[in-house]
Parts: structure tokens; sequence; C-alpha cells
């Protein structure tokens, strides 16, 4: 009854003309900004943010939050597409993804993201309708040693992520913790690994990272290979996913959306934990898990639908308890702010028409994502086909737009080069950087969420197994563990190594 | 060597500075005396684009630019505390239209964390004006059994392990506040610092942490809708946005004062005209109804007033916060 009111209300607000044509030029500015190699949302979002200052509260919010979901699937579109990651989430996509494009599968692997995403985006927002509320109380429920013991299970799901050598996975993943250890300790305040550079102050940045490991080293790879490159000969078999692909996608999806949508509430990580655990899920079902790596659908549908129900259900934090659980949330809170409204959760009840009118804009925005990158994945395709010493000057080009905008820095950009070239060296030495990049990011929370923990506990190690819910996530780590060590797992592990080789 | 990079950085503002007394006593010269300013003015913020200060830099610069007729381009430079932004000012031309938005975590706590600075935040710049101040505030979980000040502290003083209390990060002005009040208070807080407001509120909110050193607009939403109880404003001021607040110094602490503050700055050298127009043009922004409003919202008040007295404001801070952070004995390199 209240509910559908409410639903009536936010209806009534997000099909305004205004707010309709702002939702959509919020989508279509997403995407086309996003698809930007190196540009992700949090740069879309920080550049396009003055764009909204004169607009009305609820218009703004609902363009600002067009201009997400189209800069995460713009993302997506270049993770598939380059190899080049728009944000963390990303990473997990392009495993697969790319792998996809180089079978000449770049189409079926477009279209499995945008009907993922709309799904996940369908089913999120549903969740978000009914269970906005309580599901708010779960982020409080997350202290330290919970978000440590779900990063420890995050970063042992990662092993598995990898394919081919396990010595390699685990020596990049160690290389990542001690990238992610670059920047101020947050508890004592002490500079490591700086070298008295201020920019390095703050620890390096994973788009950055991403972009110079990805992009640059992708690039500097091709060119030592040979000048045409292997997708240029490749014909494109096929655009839209067949039968079979549609049968092999719908579980992946769900259990994408299913895990996406709970890790989404989570401040910190969330998401991006979602995205891998999703697709870890995915190879520990298949009965072709070698196929992971070497473009599995799976290994794209669940990974897309993870990412953007978590991208949705990240909102309910944010409205509900105005905090915000990642850099794109808080600055929406900025955007709140300056339109003069007081984040939290005083805005469901002063500003009902904003709250479900925002709501409802996410399911429209992502029917127009749907809509509007469908029939763009041919486009999207061809523009793959565009010769080397075209398209690799743009992305480079575009690469150091996208580092620059993150802070108006130049020493960015050699921090980019920098690992363009290591980026290079890995792929040389058959190693992945994948497994870096989940340490890179996990590994500094974890050490600040286990240090936070112990400072609570004054030093008592009792706090991870006595709080229930770490207790039962670090069973849950021990138990993959356990599985990762039966002789059955690593037989195919095994076998997959061979298969590489 | 650090010697001579500051010897050389002085000589060239020294050419930097004649060369634009030179250029202005041209224009001077010429037949209309067209002053200052004749192009858009960039606003450097030490911060993302969305978060607090740059909410505050793009409301007051706005204004400040439709009065000055020129543009004024919000620059977001974040990273080291703020430090990237102030270094890039120090280091910009002293023309007036490189304006940097500090707040006193720049001028008085930083100088005293960081030990290798490479600008001197009191000789590289020319404060402009003071535009507001911005209390903090402790809170507590609303449902705590810690209702007063005095619960605070006969708890922190029971607690031999040191009761614990959140901080947005280690130096800032929160942690700061902290140290000075166990100082005053003659208690040992159990300092648990996060990377952000964000994660310390859910942390307090959750009930995991018990007491919280927050800036008003961070916990105000969370104070209205009752998950939140303020306990104290740190300033000698009570903050207009929360009016029955009483601060640390009314409830038994004489002296207690940790406000802060933000304000326009410019490079050392800057012409004294260019200095007095911004003056001039930030001191009536300010004084607008809605831009004031907008600061009301932050929970702080528009102060202005002349650059001396800025320049007096930081000097002062610029002495008490290094007294408390060499007794706190917190470094941050």
């Amino acid at each position: 009854m209240d509910l559908l009111s409410n639903l009536l209300l936010g209806v009534e607000t997000a099909f305004s003309a205004w707010n309709l044509l702002y939702c959509f030029i919020g989508v279509l500015l997403g995407t086309a900004i996003g698809v930007l190699p190196g540009l992700g949302p949090v740069a879309t979002i920080a550049m396009l943010l003055p764009l909204t200052f004169g607009l009305p509260a609820d218009t703004s919010l609902i363009m600002l939050a067009g201009i997400y979901y189209g800069a995460q699937y713009g993302g997506s579109t270049t993770a598939i597409l380059v190899n080049l990651p728009g944000e963390s989430s990303s990473v997990v996509t392009m495993l697969d993804g790319y792998q996809m494009a180089r079978q000449g599968r770049a189409g079926v692997a477009l279209a499995t993201a945008a009907i993922g995403s709309f799904v996940a985006g369908t089913i999120a927002t549903i969740v978000i309708v009914l269970f906005a509320p309580p599901l708010a109380g779960l982020a409080l429920e997350f202290g330290p040693a919970e978000y440590f013991s779900l990063m420890v299970l995050g970063l042992i799901a990662s092993v598995v992520l990898a394919h081919g050598s396990l010595l390699h996975a685990f020596g990049m993943i160690m290389l990542g913790l001690l990238l992610g250890f670059v920047g101020t300790d947050v508890n004592s305040g002490m500079q490591r690994y700086s070298w008295d550079i201020p920019q390095l102050g703050d620890g390096l940045d994973f788009a950055i990272l991403a972009m110079g490991m990805f992009g640059l080293g992708e690039i500097i790879g091709n060119l030592g290979s040979s000048m045409t490159r292997d997708v240029n000969t490749m014909k494109i078999s096929s655009l839209m996913p067949t039968r079979e692909d549609f049968r092999r996608m719908v579980k992946p999806i769900l259990r994408g959306t299913a895990f996406g949508s709970v890790l989404g509430i989570l401040p910190g990580g969330g998401a991006l934990l979602a995205a891998f655990g999703a697709y870890s899920l995915e190879k520990k079902l298949s009965r072709n898990p070698r196929e992971f790596g070497r473009g599995a659908i799976e290994g794209v549908a669940a990974p897309e639908s993870a990412n953007n129900a978590g991208a949705q259900t990240s909102f309910i934090p944010m409205l509900t308890l105005g905090i915000p659980s990642n850099a794109v949330m808080a600055l929406m809170i900025g955007a709140m702010i300056i339109q003069g409204i007081q984040p939290g959760p005083s805005v469901m009840t002063e500003q009902p028409a904003l709250f479900w009118g925002l709501i409802v804009s996410m399911w429209l925005g992502n029917l127009m994502l749907l809509i509007l990158n469908l029939p763009l994945v041919g486009l999207w395709v061809k523009l793959i086909s565009v010769p080397y010493h075209f398209l690799y000057p743009c992305i480079l080009v575009f690469c150091c737009i996208g580092v620059f905008s993150l802070n108006n820095s130049t020493f960015d950009l050699y921090v980019m080069g920098v690992f363009g070239v290591l980026g290079y060296l890995f792929r040389k030495l058959g190693a992945e950087p994948a497994p870096m990049l989940l340490a890179f990011i996990l590994g500094p929370m974890m050490e600040e969420y286990l240090r936070r923990a112990l400072l609570l506990s004054h030093g008592d190690p009792a706090t991870f197994i006595t709080n229930p819910i770490s207790g039962v996530l670090l069973f849950a780590a021990a138990t993959l563990i356990v599985l990762v060590l039966l002789p059955t797992v690593s037989r195919s592990r095994g076998e997959a190594f061979q298969d590489e080789a | 060597m650090a010697r001579n990079a500051r010897t050389a950085k002085l000589s060239r503002r020294c050419v930097l500075a004649g060369a634009v007394a030179l250029g202005a006593s041209l224009s001077l010269s010429g037949a209309n005396a067209q002053a200052y300013p004749d192009r858009a003015i960039k606003l450097v913020v030490p911060g993302t684009a969305g978060g607090g200060m740059d909410v505050m830099a793009r409301v007051i610069g706005d204004r400040v630019g439709s009065i000055l007729k020129q543009p004024v381009v919000v620059e977001n430079k974040p990273g080291a505390g703020g430090n990237i932004a102030v270094d890039y000012v120090a280091k910009s031309p002293a023309d007036g239209y490189t304006i940097l938005i500090g707040q006193i975590a720049h001028f008085a706590i930083n100088p005293w964390l960081y030990s290798k600075l490479s600008f001197d935040p009191m000789k590289d710049f020319t404060p402009v004006i003071l535009l507001a101040d911005a209390p903090n505030v402790m809170v507590v979980n609303a449902e705590s059994n810690l209702k007063a000040l005095s619960d605070v502290v006969t708890a922190a003083k029971a607690d031999k392990q040191g009761m614990a209390l959140a901080t947005p990060g280690n130096g800032t002005i929160s942690h700061m506040t902290a140290e000075l009040f166990q100082k005053t208070a003659e208690i040992k807080f159990n300092h648990i610092p996060y990377k952000g407001a964000a994660p310390a509120l859910t942390d307090v909110m959750g009930g995991r942490v018990p007491v919280m050193l927050s800036s008003v607009p961070t916990a105000l939403s969370q104070i209205r809708a009752g998950k939140l109880r303020p306990i104290a404003v740190t300033a000698t001021k009570r903050s207009p946005a929360l009016p029955d607040v009483q601060t640390i110094e009314e409830l038994g602490y004489p002296g207690f004062d940790a406000a802060t503050w933000y304000g326009f700055l410019v490079p050392a050298g800057t012409p004294a005209d260019v200095v007095a127009a911004l003056n001039t043009a930030a001191n009536e922004a300010i004084k607008a109804d809605d831009v004031r409003e907008k600061v009301l919202q932050e929970g702080g008040d528009v102060i202005g007033g002349t650059p001396e007295q800025f320049a007096q404001a930081i000097k002062r801070d610029y002495e008490k916060w290094g007294k408390v952070v060499q007794d706190s004995g917190a470094k941050l390199d």
C-alpha cells in the first residue's frame, strides 16, 4: 500500500519529461565518456558534476546516477574490446571478455554484458524498493573484523582466478600486496615506500596502475610481436549471442546478481569482491573450468551482473544512512549538499519524490542503456578493426587524458609509463597481472581492517572468531583452501597448466 | 641541498614578482588603468570534486566571480593531506589569478606534522581573507549510555586500556582536537584513525567505537535522524547548526578552543591592490544571504575581515597547534 503509493510517486517523478531527458543525457554522456579508455565512473562523474549544479535536485541526482551506470557500462566496453579496465571491478570482466573479443566474439561479449547488466539492474532495483531500509542495517553490522575476514576469503578466492602457473599467480599476488603498501599508513601516519615524493603519499592509484599494466603493456607487447593484430585478421563470427549462449548465461547472471546485490551494500570494496567472487563461483561450478580465461561466456555474464547489481545496491547505504560506500557515492553526497539536501536517513522521509524518483530512474536508466547499447554493439566491434597505427595512438592519448584528469597531476603520467614497461615485462614472462591488481586493492584494505580490529580488541586476535559473521567467513576461507588442496582440484589445475603449455 | 633549492626558488619568486610588478606598472601607465582581473581566476581546492571543501569553494568562488565579472574556475588537486595543492599554489605566479582555498590543517597543523615540506606556509603565502569557521563536534551512538561530556571523561578514566575514539584520520584536526582534549581533561583515548569520516561514522553507528570527533556537516544528518548524540562542540562558540549543543569550554574546560577555519590565500608577492580587490569581493560574497546559508548548513558561520586579521589568525593557530602536535608526538613522514 504504502510501497505502492511511494512507487507511484517515484514513477511520476522519474517519468516527468525533464527527468527522462536528463536521465537519457546522463546515460549517453556516461557511456560516451566511460567508453574512452582510462575513464571510469569516478573520473567521469567528477568531470561532469559541475554540469548538474544548475539543475533541480531530483533531476541532478537522476542525471548523475545515469552518468554512473553509463560510465560503468562504458568501462566494461573498453575492458572487453581493448583490455583496459576503467575501474577495479571490470578487471574481472576483462579476463574472459577480451579473450572472447580476440576470438571474434566481441559482439557476443558486449551483448552479454549489456543483457547481464540490465537483468542485474532490474533485480537490484526491486531489491532496493523492497528491502532498502532493513538492508541498510547490514552495512552497520560489518565492522573491521568482519571486513578483514571477508577480504581473506576474497584473496584466497583470487588464487582460483588465475589460470596457468600457481607459482606465477602467487608471485603476482605478493607483488600486488607490496605495491599496496605504498603511501601513508592509516594507523601510524608513517609514509611507506614514498621516497619523499609527496604524490606517492596517498599511495598508487588503481586506475593508473591498471592503465599502465594493461593498456600500455598491451600496446608495447603488440607492437613488439607483429604489426598486424590478430583481431584484424580474425573474422568477426557473430554479433548477437546464439541460443546456446543465452542458455549458458542465464544462471551466471542470476548468481552474479545475487552476489552483487548483497556485497554491493557493504561500504568499501563490496562491489569488487562481488565481481570476482561471482567469477570464481562460476569457474568452480562450471563443467569446463579450463574454458575460463579463454573466453568463457559465463566469465563475462557473472561478473558483469555482479558488478551492476553491486553498483545499484551501493546506493542503499548512501540513500538510507548517508554513508558513501565508494568514491562515486561520495561524489553523489557532495552533489546533494550542493543542492541543499542533507544526505542521511532523513532523505527518505523529507524528500520522498527525490528518493523514489531516483530509484525508479535507476531501472529506467538501465533500460535506456540496453536500448542504447545493443544497436551500438556492431559499431563498437568495428572500432577494434581500426588499424593499429590509428587505434593505438588514440588509446594512448585517451589513457593520458584519463590519468591526468584523476588528480590534475603530470606525475601520474610517469607512474603510468613505469607500469606500462612492467606490464610488458610480465606479459613476456607469462605472469598474469589480474591477481596482482586484486591483491593491490585488497591488501591495504585487509591491513587497515586487521589493525583496526586489533586496536579495538586491545590486541586480542580472538575477535575474528568470536564475531559470528567474521567466524563464518574465516571458516569458509579455510574450507576453500582445503578444496584447492584436494587432489581432484589440483589435478584439474595441473591439466589446465599443461593445456596452456 | 635544501638550502640551495630554497634560494633558487626565492630568486625565481623575486624574478616573478619583479615581472609582475613591471607588468602591473606598465598596465597602470596605459590609457585605461584596466585593473585586475581581466581573465579567469583559478581557485585551487586541496581535495576531490564533491568533497566538503569543494562544495564551499564552488559556492563562494562562483559569487566572487560574478562580483569581479570574471569566471572563477575550480581546480581540484587532492593528495598528501592537501600539501600537493598548497605546494602548487605556492609555486604559481603571484598575480592573483591562482588562489588557494586553504584550511587550518594546511597552515597550522601540516607544517608541524611533515618534516619535509616543499613550501613554507608562513613565507610563501599572502593571506587574503578568512572566509568562515567550521567547528567540530564530539558524538556518540544515540543508544550509548554516555549522555554528557562528563560521562565520556569518567568512562575514559575508568577504562584502563583506553577508551576507543574514532577520527577521520591521523593528523586531521579531529585527531589533534582529541590530543588537546586528552591533555586538558587528563585522560587517555585509544585513538582509532580511519580513512575519512564515512567508515568512522559506520563504526560509531554500529556501536563498535563509543566516541567520535567529527566535522559538523558530516555528523549533522545522523544527529538530526537520531542515530548519533552530540556531546559537545569543540569551538568556543556554539555551532549555528547545533544551537543546543554546549561547547567544551562551557562544560568546564575554560580556554578549550579547537575551532577550524578556511580562507583564501595567494602566493607571496601578489600586488597589494590585487589582494585588496580579492578581499573586497570575497567579503561581499560571503555576506550574500544564499552564500551564508550554505555556510550555516555546513555548521559554521562566515567571518570575513581584512588580510591582516587573517594573517594574525594563521600566526596564532600555527603556534598553538604546533605545541599540540609536538606534545602528541604525531609525525607524518
